[in-house]
């Protein structure tokens, strides 16, 4: 990555002299420079006190003080890295932060365009200068250290510019190399493209008293809000997948299908949205993400359900995360086809089907879901594995699912427990036809509640635990829960958790209310980071042979990631139902400290 | 051509000398293909010393590192992380005929995890094909006899006293050691008897006595209460087993039409030596024959064969997955063979599909930091290169061993140094391409 780095400054400052300026013209916002036609657009408006929050928070000191940092700069690619900082270093002949400051410390935007013949879109940015003789300076260094480091080592010969390369645009030098990188500084002003034309549109840009890029009403409207905040981004969506989505499918035939599930997944996902802008603010102690989309309203409709239905403080042992969805199922059930890629829609047929066979009902739309209420949570917590002689090598966390009745309906709750019962018996018959192990089927009492539970039979001594071991099925009601878990030890535990009898009358013709939250996701870090740690053999083997790895690498990086991840302490995503589309919120907490408790209490009502 | 009734020891001489061509040859039936420094310690060594090196390497011990780990991954009940276990051995190994002659009885002895449905037995029989591949035939039969993913997929499981399944008797004797017509349906039925009371539980085979059918079989005239070992025994003891044997050994190492005078010399080899598979391989690798025009370059490389030889030449941090994948592509998906016949090879790896994925295969493992090869250096390949056509007579030096037309190497030069001057990097990945793509390069 530093190479490609140190490659793009390489070619962008090579052989350089003074250039003629031209003094900015009153226009402030870099944003102006950008061409209305563009598909996306990022922007941090003052890197540098950007860079004095990160410097004065906590981070710093504990990502140094992680082992991990301390193991990783002592490797050869660390020592390089360390090597090549003071190399620049000395090259600038100040110190980085000042060189930062100065080139590029009061913002930077950069944007990207559709390229109308084949190749890369265009891309362009602009940043602004703290203190212009400092760009030059740094913009000279760059290039005779890159130069420095080209020798021998990944590229051909001394980077040179050639006059033919180097074209006059009024009083301002627009320079290239030859290769696909151009760049130009104006003022206090730098611009760097791929593409020459793009730098001299921008320079054109200089009289405009108005960007033309906030004609465009659909950006427009989507960053006002985020003004102010320590980075700003926006994505044509409906342009990018008009332009690209082609190109990205016939990748699909070559590798995988990622590119079409990115495109059509996230699309969908994202409910049909136009556009998406985002923002992010770090304070410190934790970064908030805030995602604007503009959601399709029929299916909005179908989908949105008030934020009245009371939902159990659940805190069980060695919980990793719940994730709430305030979502009418039914709608769901019925419109998924607007809704889930076309791939996965004959699956969902089957499921249909199988689902209905399993309750003993025609119809899941007419006979089971309009009896519950749309509130669905869930709960995933790491197991302890004490039913079982020794733990299964790969460690897959149980979940559970804590649904609600309408009333209190022994009907349906005795429904649920035959269709319970019911799965368990198929899936040990098709086990038995396999020569499987088989599920037993079996109950316990706690307090007044029954637990119909599943398991496996205990494996012998000399056997390696399989990874089925995961599993040990089980469905329990408490007054109008039902829950449906993974694991007999996360049912017990949540049903010891829930309130005796809650009841909850739930009105669903209740329209939306503005700022609805509709789904939580709650993570809790150090839980988290204890899966992955318990799972670290397999996630290392697996890197050994899908990437080539050798064992010390694959370690050493996978030590990087837990070693980062016990930095969050939590983190929370919100999706929000607002007057004008979808709204999802990240918030990460990295305040170190002891570690609160695994879910956020919710008011109650 | 004519070849006498023996396997009488290649001798190098002015004119056919032990030269880098034939190393290379060597190297390529006996393992994958290698880099040059490899070629060139098989010729100080000489063609007996080099093939008896060889077929001899013990187990590369630099592949324990490994080994554990697919012990981990096989938890997670991926067959892509089996495939790209075997794969990344056989491309990493110091003891590349272990992993060929594994491959070999994977297509012989073939089994495919799409039934199986057991990674660990899957695995435990590609350990039983390295680790006693080379020692008695007779032995390797026996022990498949009893193999777990062998008795799951040729329905051994199902087979009990008083309803024998007929599969696995009736394979043993038509694909794996005998061959069509030389047996009657008889010996197929009281053979399957004797191949009763075997169940398969967590991945491992269990004897199940209740099960086992222990009376009188008369199999190919000859009667007693045999049991599965001795059903091997007299397979092996019928005179249609070595020819039978030795032909399918020179398909796959030697050439796809091999004369009757050769299998005839290989037949005899296998039973003075008692079926010892390496002592007889050792013998066809250091034979006139195998050195011989009718030999060279005559096989059509398999996609492991192509793949894995590709790799080992170009170096770089290998991605298993994406191997395992492009190997697919091209026809031959490894642990779940086409049939109970394994592949077919030779001329069917290639059509116009499989040509596809091949040409594939060479953009994406010669791309920087591609998915494939991915730390590789083109530079390091031409490192002190001093051929006298410079960078296209070392790639074609390296990759053919200069097999090509001199009329291709004409074209070559003209266009690459054209191109040469434009990027040096780019257009030795282009010229390595162009090499890969050639019909010589996918000749073993």
């Amino acid at each position: 990555m530093l190479r490609i780095i140190f490659a793009c400054f390489a070619v962008s400052f090579a052989g350089f002299q003074e250039r003629a300026v031209r003094p900015a013209s009153g226009v402030s916002n870099l944003c102006n420079f950008l061409p209305a036609d563009s598909i996306a657009y990022f922007e941090v408006s003052n890197p540098g006190a950007l860079l004095e929050k990160l410097k004065k928070s906590a981070v710093p000191e504990r990502v140094q003080s992680l082992p991990s940092y301390q193991q990783n700069i002592k490797t050869g690619e660390g020592l390089r890295f360390i090597t090549g900082i003071a190399a620049l270093r000395a090259a600038l002949g100040i110190d980085l932060e000042p060189a930062f400051h100065g080139a590029f410390g009061r913002g930077i935007a950069a944007s990207i365009t559709k390229n109308p013949k084949p190749g890369p879109p265009h891309a362009l940015l602009v940043s602004r200068a703290g203190d212009p003789t400092v760009l030059l300076k740094v913009r000279d260094a760059l290039a005779e250290f890159a130069q420095v480091r080209s020798f021998g080592e990944w590229h051909e010969g001394p980077v040179q510019v050639k006059k033919k390369n180097m074209k006059q645009f009024g009083d301002v030098e627009i320079v290239g190399t030859g290769e696909e990188l151009f760049h130009a500084i104006a003022g206090d002003l730098l611009f760097i493209s791929n593409h020459r034309a793009s730098i001299e549109a921008a320079l054109d840009r200089f009289e405009l008293t108005e960007a033309p890029l906030m004609k465009n009403d659909k950006f427009a409207g989507a960053i006002r809000s985020f003004l102010g905040r320590d980075v700003i981004a926006w994505f044509d969506f409906e342009q990018f997948t008009k332009l690209y989505a082609p190109n990205l499918r016939e990748r699909e035939t070559m590798d995988e299908p990622f590119p079409a599930l990115l495109v059509g997944g996230v699309k969908q996902a994202f409910l049909g949205s136009a556009w998406l802008a985002g923002s992010l603010q770090f304070n410190g102690s934790s970064v908030d993400v805030t995602l604007d989309t503009s959601a399709l309203p029929e299916l909005s409709k179908a989908t949105f359900i008030p934020d009245i239905v009371n939902i159990p403080n659940i805190n069980v042992r060695r919980q990793i995360g719940t994730f709430t969805i305030r979502r009418d199922v039914n709608a769901f059930w019925n419109d998924h086809e607007g809704i889930v890629l076309p791939e996965l829609d004959a699956e969902f047929s089957k499921f249909n089907t199988t689902a209905a066979t399993i309750f003993g009902v025609r119809r899941m739309d007419e006979d089971v879901f309009p009896k519950l209420t749309p509130v669905s949570h869930f709960i995933v917590a790491r197991q302890s594995y004490s039913n079982l002689p020794k733990a299964p090598k790969v460690k897959i966390p149980a979940f559970a699912v804590l649904l609600q009745v309408k009333e209190d309906s022994k009907k349906i709750t005795e429904g649920f427990r035959r269709a319970f019962q019911t799965a368990i018996a198929l899936s040990a018959a098709d086990a038995a036809q396999k020569g499987r192990a088989a599920l037993g089927l079996t109950e316990e009492t706690v307090g007044e509640q029954k637990i119909y539970y599943s398991t496996y039979p205990d494996p012998e001594e000399d056997e390696e635990v399989a990874l089925e071991y995961n599993f040990s099925p089980a469905f329990c009601s408490k007054g109008n829960y039902l829950i449906v878990s993974s694991t007999h030890e996360l049912a017990r535990d949540v049903i010891l958790q829930l309130p005796a009898a809650p009841r909850t009358e739930v009105n669903v013709s209740e329209p939306a209310k503005a700022s609805s939250t509709l789904d939580e996701l709650y993570i809790h870090g150090p839980e988290a980071m204890r899966a992955l740690d318990e799972n670290s053999a397999g996630i290392i083997a697996n890197a050994m042979l899908e990437n080539g790895k050798s064992k010390a690498q694959a370690s050493r990086e996978l030590a990087g990631i837990v070693d980062l991840a016990s930095l969050v302490r939590s983190a929370a995503v919100r999706s929000v139902a607002t007057p004008s589309g979808m709204q999802f919120q990240l918030k990460i907490d990295l305040e170190p400290g002891p570690v609160t408790p695994a879910v956020e209490s919710r008011p109650r009502k | 051509m004519s070849f006498d009734n023996t396997l009488k020891p290649f001798v190098p001489t002015a004119t056919r000398p032990f030269d880098e061509r034939a190393g290379a040859h060597l190297l390529r039936r006996a393992g994958f293909g290698g880099s040059r420094d490899e070629i060139l310690e098989l010729i100080k060594e000489g063609p007996a010393a080099a093939a008896e090196r060889l077929v001899n390497a013990p187990p590369d011990s630099a592949l324990v590192e490994l080994d554990e780990t697919l012990d981990t991954a096989l938890s997670g009940n991926d067959i892509e992380n089996l495939r790209a276990w075997w794969l990344l051995r056989m491309v990493r190994t110091a003891a590349p005929f272990r992993e060929k002659l594994a491959l070999f009885l994977h297509g012989h002895f073939a089994t495919a995890q799409r039934k199986v449905q057991s990674l660990r037995a899957m695995h435990a029989q590609i350990k039983l094909f390295l680790n006693k591949g080379s020692g008695s035939f007779r032995s390797t039969a026996k022990d498949v006899a009893r193999d777990a993913a062998m008795l799951i997929y040729l329905d051994g499981i199902k087979s009990e006293k008083g309803k024998p399944n007929e599969n696995f008797a009736r394979e043993l004797m038509e694909l794996f050691i005998l061959g069509r017509g030389q047996y009657s349906e008889l010996d197929i039925r009281e053979a399957a008897r004797a191949f009763t009371g075997w169940r398969v539980d967590g991945g491992r085979a269990r004897r199940f006595t209740p099960a086992f059918d222990a009376g009188v079989k008369t199999i190919f005239n000859k009667t007693g209460a045999f049991g599965p070992g001795e059903v091997v025994d007299l397979c092996i003891e019928h005179p249609a087993s070595a020819p039978f044997l030795a032909k399918k050994i020179l398909r796959f190492f030697v050439c796809p039409e091999p004369p009757e005078e050769i299998v005839n010399a290989v037949a005899r080899e296998l039973r003075e030596q008692d079926f010892a598979i390496g002592s007889v391989m050792i013998k066809i690798f250091q034979s006139d024959f195998f050195y011989s025009d009718a030999a060279y370059r005559v096989n059509v490389k398999s996609p492991v064969e192509f793949t894995v030889g590709t790799l080992r030449i170009l170096g770089g941090r290998i991605g298993g997955h994406a191997l395992a994948r492009a190997v697919a592509e091209m026809g031959q998906n490894l642990l779940d063979p086409p049939s109970v016949k394994g592949w077919d090879g030779h001329k069917s790896w290639i059509h116009a599909a499989t040509w596809l994925a091949r040409v594939q295969f060479v953009f994406s493992a010669t791309q920087q930091g591609g998915p494939l090869a991915r730390d590789f250096e083109v530079k390091k390949l031409f490192d002190n290169n001093s051929h006298q056509d410079g960078d296209v007579g070392a790639a074609l030096s390296l990759l053919l061993q200069n097999d090509a037309p001199a009329e291709v190497r004409e074209e070559l030069l003209n266009h690459y140094n054209v191109k040469k001057e434009r990027n040096g990097d780019a257009a030795r990945r282009d010229l390595l391409r162009v090499i890969l793509t050639m019909p010589e390069f996918h000749c073993a």
